[in-house]
């Protein structure tokens, strides 16, 4: 649990993704998500997707992880396909599906959301898709039966545009998504801080100042397993004198938080005092400039990363400028 | 009360205070008009129970306090607004709490943090950090998140961290009193390494911790109740019961054989056993 926290989804293996420098990561996924969103033909984002699987193949990543990270966001995938596909109404008409809402059907839905709401809770894998076959079957029972009571009919249409940027939509985020993750397997919380810091250092001229960010940054990944360790033994002190977080009425639970929030805001507090003590202690004074440890230098496999990125941003840009024409 | 030893004008004290006062609040007065001089190279032990006011002279001297009254000269510099950034280089604190000083995260990180501010080049900085991390045997643990280290180890980072400044006065507040006595002896032997080389301010009110001082200073309700060597501050017993201050164990040994010879030997045993064990 505690490694979680203080390296996040860092993949601890020495990858040429994880030597590459922290900026040119950065860099890398800038381009490359706004190469995603540029690039508005089917195949060449199919193509995009299979250089990402290569990538992803190259670093030997488990590609477990990545599923994994698919898996948080299947809901929203699947929400914006959906949404896609009932509001488009572009392109040629594939299908239209009848319904008959009637007043046997409409007790059958309420009756099996409510078992879902009740046994949903035991379901430990493949939730969301039991939950879109069960969806599924309640259509088709609209769509084949047609007793008892007729309320109301309504139909779906589906159209090709819908499907297709349904896919488009589907395809890009899954690309985001494998970048993404491919910076955060990759690089630990304190490099990307640094480079982030590094690369935004010369908004300095135009009055921003990033260091301050950096370091705050810098310091809440310091704190927070030790908060996490400390609100864990309040938990468990709580608990002990007969406190349950999960049960009890919602009165009993907001109560229950609160006598958790209270002693972690003044332990935290203290800390933030000592801590400003300690560190104005040693020489830090907030505007200044520092050096660092960390040097970071581009060597020549961030230069080729870089003209890599640039590439594909060329090419997609050629292509959309190409088709348009 | 004793005096130290009167100066004359023209020798410089590292550390001076002029009749500093300092107060938390109205009613609460943390510092009463103390006057202090604190010579090059000397070892000072500050010792006074809970509330005296230890904690704020430290924080006085190291200018992250500034005094309503009274004058800070550090090394022939006045403390003030504009010179405290210069003077602070020379300053070093070790606080009582190892996890709220702990600004790295990892141990590298940390004692590279006053280097940072110091604007040192990198390859100074892995230099020192190699050579103070070996001075306080932390060497193996560069790597380590703060978590995976015991109080002691975190405190002899925090040394190290300091160190690696090479301050010309370095300040202990209490840096043992949250460790287990292991951690305290582990602690404590970095600590002796530095004497004879650096100004050390020592603050405790463990007096067994005093021992090996060059000097002792006791306080009590914000003001400075007894200054001497060891053996002038540890013969008062008087001032130190009213100070609130247990007199030291093999002291209370002597007093007890004097009164009444060697027939209470159970409750001899007893202190030799607990000295012993805080040793
Ligand atoms: N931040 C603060 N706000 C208000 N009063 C304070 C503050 N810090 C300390 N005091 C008060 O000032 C007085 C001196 O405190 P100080 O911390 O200097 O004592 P100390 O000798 O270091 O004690 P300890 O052994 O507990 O560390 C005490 O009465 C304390 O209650
Ligand atoms: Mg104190």
């Amino acid at each position: 649990m505690n490694d979680k926290m203080v390296f996040g989804q860092y993949y601890p293996i020495n990858s040429w993704v994880h030597r590459l420098d922290p900026r040119a990561k950065l860099l890398s996924v800038l381009i490359l998500m706004i190469s995603v969103f540029l690039i508005d033909s089917i195949y060449i984002l199919l193509g995009f997707l299979g250089i990402l699987f290569i990538i992803v193949i190259s670093t030997r990543i488990p590609i477990g992880k990545f599923i994994n990270s698919f898996k948080m966001m299947s809901f929203v995938l699947v929400l914006t396909f959906i949404i896609q596909i009932l509001f488009r109404k572009d392109g040629d008409l594939l299908i239209t599906f009848n319904f008959q809402l009637t007043y046997f059907s409409l007790m059958i839905i309420v009756v099996t959301l409510l078992l879902w709401l009740l046994v949903s809770k035991y379901i430990k894998y493949f939730k969301l898709l039991i939950f879109l076959i069960v969806l599924g079957g309640l259509m088709a029972l609209q769509y084949y039966t047609n007793i008892w009571g007729h309320i109301v009919s309504y139909h779906i249409d589906i159209y090709s545009r819908g499907l297709v940027m349904g896919s488009y939509v589907v395809l890009r985020l899954l690309g985001v998504l494998v970048i993404s993750s491919l910076l955060t397997f990759s690089t630990k919380p304190t490099e990307l801080n640094n480079g982030l810091d590094r690369l935004l250092s010369p908004l300095k001229k135009i009055g921003i100042k990033i260091s301050i960010l950096s370091m705050m940054i810098s310091i809440a990944l310091r704190f927070i397993p030790t908060l996490s360790l400390e609100a864990d033994k309040i938990l468990k002190a709580q608990a002990s004198r007969g406190a349950d977080f999960k049960e009890g009425s919602l009165k009993q639970r907001i109560g229950q938080i609160v006598a958790l929030i209270v002693p972690m805001f003044i332990i935290s507090y203290k800390r933030a005092y000592d801590l400003a003590d300690a560190m104005e202690a040693r020489g830090y004074i907030p505007d200044n400039d520092r050096t660092s440890i960390y040097v970071l230098k581009y060597r020549f496999s961030d230069v080729l990363t870089l003209l890599f990125d640039f590439l594909v941003l060329g090419l997609t840009i050629f292509l959309k400028v190409a088709y348009a024409i | 009360m004793l005096k130290y030893c009167k100066l004359n004008g023209d020798y410089m004290s590292i550390i001076e205070l002029e009749n500093v006062t300092y107060k938390y609040n109205k009613k609460n007065i943390a510092l009463d008009n103390v006057s202090l001089r604190i010579e090059k190279g000397q070892f000072v032990c500050i010792l006074g129970h809970n509330g005296s006011g230890k904690s704020t002279l430290a924080k006085i001297i190291v200018g992250l306090l500034e005094a309503q009254s009274g004058k800070t000269i550090i090394d022939g510099t006045v403390l003030n607004e504009e010179t405290i950034d210069k003077v602070r280089l020379k300053l070093g604190i070790i606080f009582q709490n190892p996890d709220n000083q702990f600004v790295g995260v990892t141990v590298k990180d940390d004692i590279a943090f006053g280097l940072e501010n110091r604007l040192i080049e990198c390859e100074e900085m892995l230099r020192r950090i190699d050579k103070y991390s070996e001075m306080v045997n932390m060497k193996e643990f560069l790597d380590k998140n703060p978590e995976n280290l015991s109080g002691g180890q975190k405190q002899r980072v925090a040394i190290a961290g300091v160190l690696a400044c090479e301050p010309e006065i370095i300040i202990f507040d209490e840096a043992t009193s949250m460790l287990d006595p292991k951690g305290v002896k582990e602690v404590n032997e970095a600590i002796r390494k530095l004497k004879g080389n650096r100004t050390i301010i020592y603050i405790t009110h463990n007096l067994n911790e005093a021992l090996d001082s060059d000097r002792v200073i006791v306080m009590n309700k914000g003001k400075i109740v007894l200054d001497g060597t060891c053996e002038e501050v540890f013969s008062q017993k008087e001032i130190l019961k009213e100070s609130s201050l247990d007199i030291l164990d093999h002291m209370k040994l002597i007093e007890m054989i004097e009164k009444e010879g060697l027939n209470r030997g159970k409750e001899i045993e007893n202190i030799l056993w607990q000295s012993t064990y805080l040793k």
